[in-house]
């Protein structure tokens, strides 16, 4: 039997939650949310750490408690949530498979919001050499057995990886009572937030060693120690660097690589870069009726971004639900100097506009601009910028309606009025 | 007169905020974005002030732990003790959000440790 559904979510995680309570908001009545795990709030649920909710909520909070100021709104909302639940196909005509334990169902959505999130690289993507152990175990895995299941990782760890949850780890495991003996990063600036540096290494004099990685790991059935290497300018191991340091555990905090199983069975277009998908202002794919938010578009910082984003589809999920149909995105976006990506990668100009961009390189006062046909239409200045710090700015779609590709750049210094 | 510089903690934002000080006496704060901030960077000299999280194992709970965390700052060198404490704790399901888990802290007056999740019976008993 098909089920019939005007909007599927897939995902109850930050962004799924966020989406669901503003389309409910909008008027969207006819909503289901699917999650994989046995209660909403994904990620969340262990990141137990302070920090979340201020810009969304003005006030700091942990993960448990932003989820569950979403999963109360929902609750007051009266919004079916499907648990336990994984979608295992999704077709260009969003039609969905879903399996739990009551069997294989089929659900027909008029319009569909990805919002599956993230998962973290491994030891195999990033391809250390040596024994195969235990005690090699990803950051957010860590996390999970620590702050969920009451286990212990180690008591001598290594973090590889400058990443923020491989830095709130560091924190986590020295108030647990574990040694941190370091943490280590490939390249010459750190990944994580500056704040997190702040917090979690230096209160608790945790060396950071950037331009090092690990290149070997020992043991027999269990972790014993690490061979740590320096770098050079060029990225590569200088191999008479090699230090062998002791440890029982190493964390891998090496970045988190968007979900995107479904998006490619449907045949939505990815972006290379993000590893998410390709969208509009509306967040629309470039399979009609189907959106994304969340990390499962790119990776974010920042929950309180997640939300945000999650929140903007309601404008134009209410539109796709009425009209069938959204006005074609004919004016591409493109990174320019220092700019690693941008996103919506394309543009109707139709609708309220938020361009999200990562710098690729960090640095002191710099000028953001958005040009099209040779003309700024916008600068806006900005006191620092950092590859770990995603910038949303707003942009006026009367500025570029009428026109063509539009480059956003960072140039040095600041804007002239 | 010395000088310092701080990433603040409180916010995304990491503003990098200078103290000027003097035998431990705060002469000049800039840099700051927000009042909160000017305040934890002057005690960032004096006596450094956090908010810590952690867990608390829990028996008969769907959660082997309830996250927690301290009702106010706290000072960053009480932290590490704070954790072992809070390790060496297990308290009894359900949890409520927000239930003190335990109060006045290590003999600290008025801050109390607070779950920030609920717990429910194992089995939805």
């Amino acid at each position: 039997m098909m089920i019939r559904k005007d909007l599927v979510i897939i995902g109850g995680g930050a962004a799924g939650l966020a989406a669901a309570a503003a389309c409910r908001e909008r008027g969207i009545e006819d909503i289901l949310i699917i999650e994989r795990g046995d209660v909403l709030g994904g990620i969340l649920n262990q990141c137990i750490h302070d920090g979340f909710g201020l810009h969304k909520f003005h006030e700091t909070l942990t993960g448990p408690e932003y989820a569950q100021r979403y999963i109360d709104m929902l609750h007051t909302r009266d919004l079916p949530v499907m648990l336990n639940s994984m979608v295992t196909e999704l077709s260009s005509g969003k039609i969905l498979t879903v399996v739990n334990r009551k069997g294989l169902h089929k659900i027909h959505a008029k319009a569909v919001i990805l919002a599956m999130g993230s998962r973290e690289r491994t030891r195999g993507a990033i391809g250390i050499p040596g024994a195969r152990v235990a005690g090699v175990f990803t950051a957010g895995v860590a996390q999970n057995l620590i702050n969920m299941k009451d286990f212990m990782v180690g008591r001598r760890v290594i973090i590889l990886g400058s990443g923020d949850i491989g830095l709130i780890m560091a924190r986590r495991l020295t108030l647990e009572g574990a040694k941190v003996l370091m943490v280590l990063e490939k390249l010459p600036f750190p990944s994580g937030l500056p704040r997190n540096i702040n917090q979690c290494l230096r209160d608790f004099d945790i060396p950071l060693y950037l331009k090092h990685t690990v290149s070997g790991i020992h043991g027999d059935g269990h972790l014993t120690g690490v061979d740590v290497v320096e770098i050079d300018e060029s990225g590569e191991i200088i191999p008479d660097t090699a230090k062998f340091v002791e440890c029982d555990s190493l964390l891998l905090s090496v970045g988190l690589i968007p979900e995107n199983e479904l998006s490619r069975q449907a045949g939505l277009r990815l972006d290379p870069v993000t590893g998410g998908a390709v969208v509009d202002e509306y967040g629309q794919t470039t399979v009609p009726g189907i959106f994304a938010c969340g990390n499962v578009l790119h990776i974010h910082d920042l929950v309180d971004n997640v939300s945000l984003e999650g929140e903007a589809l309601a404008h134009g999920m209410k539109l796709y639900l009425s009209e069938e149909a959204l006005p074609a995105a004919g004016i591409p976006v493109i990174p320019g100097n220092n700019v690693r990506y941008c996103l919506p990668q394309h543009l109707s100009g139709h609708a309220p506009t938020v361009i999200s961009f990562r710098p690729s390189v960090p640095g002191k006062l710099h000028t953001v601009r958005f040009i099209q046909n040779g003309k700024i239409l916008k600068k806006k200045s900005l006191l620092k910028i950092n590859p770990a710090e995603m910038e949303r700015i707003e942009l006026d779609p009367e500025l570029y309606r009428g026109g063509g590709e539009l480059t956003v750049d960072l140039v040095p210094g600041r804007a002239e009025s | 007169m010395k000088e310092k510089e701080y990433i603040c903690v409180l916010c995304p934002n990491s503003c990098t905020v200078t103290v000027l000080y003097d035998e431990g006496q705060v002469e000049g704060i800039s840099g700051h974005g927000c009042e909160r901030g000017r305040e934890w960077a002057e005690n960032e000299v004096i006596r450094p002030m956090r908010y810590f999280v952690g867990s608390v194992t829990v028996r008969n709970g769907d959660y082997e732990t309830v996250s927690v965390k301290t009702s106010d700052f706290i000072p960053l060198e009480k932290a590490r003790e704070i954790g072992l404490h809070t390790h060496s704790l297990c308290i009894e399901a359900p949890v409520r959000m927000y239930q003190v888990v335990e109060s006045d802290i290590l003999g600290m007056e008025g801050i109390n440790l607070i779950a920030t999740r609920e717990v429910h019976l194992k089995n939805g008993a």
